[in-house]
């Protein structure tokens, strides 16, 4: 039966977006990162990715306010970069703040959705 | 004249009644086979994806120490625990419905009240109990169910009110569970897909360390062309790979390090396959049970029941289920 998906689907699909692509990326990134600094900070965007996708599953997320649709069309052209640039992973340091900016918006639209 | 007129009409009145039971009893038999059946391979389905989590928790305890990844947090175990509830909930429910179609074919067997009412009452109780574990609120309680005591004088003609009023019962259960399954079918999709991505993560892990033995995996290569997997040789064949240099001439590498390559791209590839057939699982569980709810409706207006469709995707989710398994080697 054909249906359109809600709006908690739609919201979680691309959170879960975000935390699949840091889970196949995590091990190229943590063999690619310099020195102990960068891997912690490898260490800690995969567990926000993974920590945001699980409080999702169970949230109920709405995207009714502008700036939660705002965030959400921030996060899903995040995510299509994100994936570009784990394709070849050419610059670390930029690939990272990708990552990094990603992580932060799955997460505060968790947060603001479920609100 | 009259009076054989009116003979006549009574005489028909009774065939009719008798034939109503008579063509009701099969059709209630063969509806409680495929609802049966059905509720078994959705219940098989869903403690699948239930064992799934206390799997995924292990992998990501194991992938820590052995990956670098980070434990899960305090808050993330929580939500996993309230995860499992919920897949126990939905299990629990199948398993009720199982039960359910077990009283429906004794009632149509030996006029058997007891076991459907039971069952009803199960399967009542326990998608009351999956709709309270999704977090909406609980219905009101439902007085126990009970087959009517006099409906008709003939005992043939009671039997098919009791086997319609039993489907109803049944169906609105049924209902009300299909209603929520379908509200939860793309977050069960996505919880399903981000288990088996976490479940892969770890195999994969294992096999970059040497860990786990591939002749599982490679057996089937071998024997699909007539040749016998010797588990044996393995470790002779690895030392011998060991020694001679990588195919892709990378400096230091070994061809076992290439073979250990091939089996993570089997192993990724396995994940993927496996990732594809959660969402197709959840479509086609989701569809079996549907059909079930028009066969129901069908069953009690008396029109041909069309156990076809189940049975279609009951046969569709044990395809998916037997591929599911292979791609995990099971």
């Amino acid at each position: 039966m054909a249906r359109t998906k809600s709006n908690h689907e739609r919201l979680l699909a691309t959170v879960e977006a975000t935390y699949r692509l840091a889970e196949r990326s995590f091990d190229a990134l943590h063999a690619a990162a310099k020195g102990a600094e960068e891997r912690e900070r490898v260490r800690e965007l995969y567990g926000a990715a993974r920590d945001a996708y699980w409080k999702a599953v169970l949230a109920c997320l709405e995207d009714q306010s502008g700036v939660v649709a705002a965030i959400h069309d921030e996060l899903k052209a995040k995510n299509r970069e994100l994936k570009r640039s784990l394709e070849t992973l050419r610059d670390l340091a930029s690939t990272l703040a990708l990552l990094r900016d990603a992580v932060r918006l799955a997460a505060a639209l968790v947060t603001l959705a479920a609100a | 004249m009259t009076r054989s007129v009116r003979v006549s009409v009574l005489l028909l009145a009774l065939a009719s009644l008798a034939g109503c039971a008579s063509s009701a009893r099969p059709r209630a038999t063969a509806l409680a086979a495929a609802g049966g059946t059905a509720a078994r391979v959705a219940t098989e389905s869903m403690r699948e994806t239930e064992a799934s989590v206390d799997r995924y928790v292990e992998a990501q305890l194991l992938l820590a120490p052995l990956t670098g990844r980070p434990e899960p947090g305090e808050e993330t175990l929580l939500t996993l625990r309230r995860v499992r509830t919920v897949l126990a909930a939905r299990s629990a429910a199948m398993a009720e419905l199982g039960a359910a179609y077990a009283g429906l074919d004794a009632l149509a067997a030996f006029d058997s009240a007891g076991t459907v009412e039971k069952g009803v009452d199960g399967l009542v109780g326990a998608v009351s109990a999956y709709r309270e574990a999704l977090g909406q609120p609980a219905i009101a309680p439902v007085p126990a169910f009970g087959l009517s005591k006099g409906l008709g004088a003939f005992a043939g003609a009671r039997q098919a009110a009791r086997l319609k009023e039993a489907s109803a019962a049944i169906r609105e259960s049924l209902e009300r569970f299909v209603a929520l399954l379908r509200k939860e079918q793309e977050v069960h999709a996505s919880l399903r897909r981000a288990l088996v991505e976490g479940q892969g993560s770890a195999a994969r892990a294992f096999a970059a360390l040497g860990l786990g033995r591939p002749g599982a995996l490679l057996a089937p290569h071998a024997a699909a062309f007539g040749l016998a997997w010797d588990e044996k040789e393995y470790d002779g064949a690895l030392s011998l790979l060991r020694k001679e240099p990588s195919i892709t001439g990378r400096p230091g590498a070994s061809r076992e390090d290439d073979l250990r390559a091939a089996l993570d791209r089997v192993l990724e590839h396995r994940v993927a396959r496996r990732v594809d057939l959660e969402a197709a699982l959840v479509d086609e569980t989701l569809a079996g049970l549907e059909a079930l709810v028009l066969a129901h409706r069908s069953f009690e207006a008396k029109r041909e029941t069309d156990l076809a469709a189940v049975l279609e995707h009951v046969a569709a989710v044990r395809a998916l289920l037997d591929e599911y398994r292979a791609a995990a080697g099971k």
